[in-house]
């Protein structure tokens, strides 16, 4: 399926799972990551000069990512989607200790932390997935989402700390209650 | 960097590895067939005029901002109802917040080929164009019609849509000064 020089079938089979989880990672449903997937792919069919984009797989992501946090944000309105990011600060100050004490090095897998992912709140999940896992710097996360800086800074921190949490306590509970399939 | 960190940079490979939902990519091939389709009868005009002349960065970037003043201006004007008026049978809303997206991805694109100083005002003015703390459509009164709110919104996205073609327009612009 050629138009002006760029064959969406071909980019569809080679860049489809990489967007998907990218956006399965931000978005904690497969439906919306679809949709997200999806949508990224036909942006860049209505693109009227897109063969002069030189970084496909750049575009593609990044239009994906944006794809994404506007569905979260759907879900709840901004002024939410903020309010629960702060909730979440004031939540996390007054939390308990970490669960090791660096005595034992911590058990990870892929499986717990894909788990653990899930069951992150909104917030720190979207910042988790735009660090850690598409290397964005703060800056751009900050640019992305409206936070300061220094507030994306110390979000990840804690949602970093929460994630390892999460992941720890998964394999000794067996399965949490899933926020989606 | 920590051990979860470490974790998931050496494993980066196998959290993009399980299976994706059963027929996803027929299920892509229909909604890219509908939109082939649709495109057969619609016109989409996607402007791409080129400013020649010697406008300075500032009043280039000036016109984008005004752009967006023109935005909130026209939605003070427009939340007054006007049932009077002919409403046109307007396309599906949107349209004009999809080329909207469209608009804000070929600057971030263009951006990337451009001269850092000049991508980062122009990623900025683009930020304050699309920028919404609420989206227009949970702001409107519940009173106003379908119809008046469906044209509402068309407006106010095609707007938006205006203050980001001049801001690609000035990117082009000066990406041609910068090959001279």
């Amino acid at each position: 399926m050629q138009q002006n020089g760029l064959d969406i079938e071909k980019l569809y089979n080679t860049y489809a799972k990489k967007l998907y989880f990218i956006s399965l990672r931000i978005t904690a449903d497969r439906f919306d990551a679809e949709e997200a997937m999806h949508d990224t792919f036909l942006r860049l069919y209505r693109l009227p000069d897109k063969e002069q984009i030189k970084k496909i797989e750049n575009w593609l992501t990044s239009v994906c990512i944006r794809i994404s946090i506007d569905k979260l944000r759907k879900k709840k309105s901004e002024a939410l989607f903020r309010l629960e990011i702060a909730a979440e600060t004031a939540e996390e100050k007054c939390s308990g200790e970490e669960i090791t004490n660096g005595k034992e090095p911590p058990q990870y897998s892929v499986d717990s932390i894909k788990k653990a992912l899930h069951l992150l709140p909104d917030g720190y999940r979207l910042i988790i997935s735009l660090h850690l896992f598409e290397g964005y710097d703060y800056k751009e996360i900050a640019h992305i989402t409206g936070l300061q800086e220094s507030s994306v800074r110390s979000q990840y921190m804690r949602a970093k700390k929460r994630l390892a949490e999460l992941a720890q306590q998964i394999p000794e509970q067996g399965d949490l209650k899933a926020k989606s399939n | 960097m920590n051990d979860i960190e470490k974790y998931i940079k050496e494993n980066m490979g196998s959290f993009n590895d399980s299976e994706m939902p059963t027929g996803h990519k027929e299920r892509f091939l229909k909604k890219l067939e509908a939109e082939q389709k649709r495109d057969a009868g619609k016109i989409v005009q996607i402007g791409n005029s080129r400013e020649s002349g010697k406008k300075t960065k500032f009043h280039k970037l000036m016109a984008a901002i005004s752009s967006m003043a023109a935005v909130i201006a026209l939605c003070l004007i427009l939340l007054t109802p006007k049932e009077s008026e002919t409403i046109h049978i307007q396309e599906d809303n949107t349209d004009y917040a999809e080329l909207m997206h469209i608009l804000e991805s070929e600057i971030i694109s263009l951006s990337e080929e451009s001269n850092p100083d000049v991508a980062k005002e122009a990623i900025k003015a683009s930020k304050r164009v699309t920028f919404e703390a609420v989206p227009l459509d949970e702001q409107l009164p519940a009173e106003l019609s379908e119809r008046e709110k469906a044209r509402i919104l068309r407006e106010y996205y095609k707007q938006k849509s205006e203050g980001l073609k001049k801001i690609k327009t000035y990117l082009l612009a000066e990406q041609t000064i910068d090959e001279e």
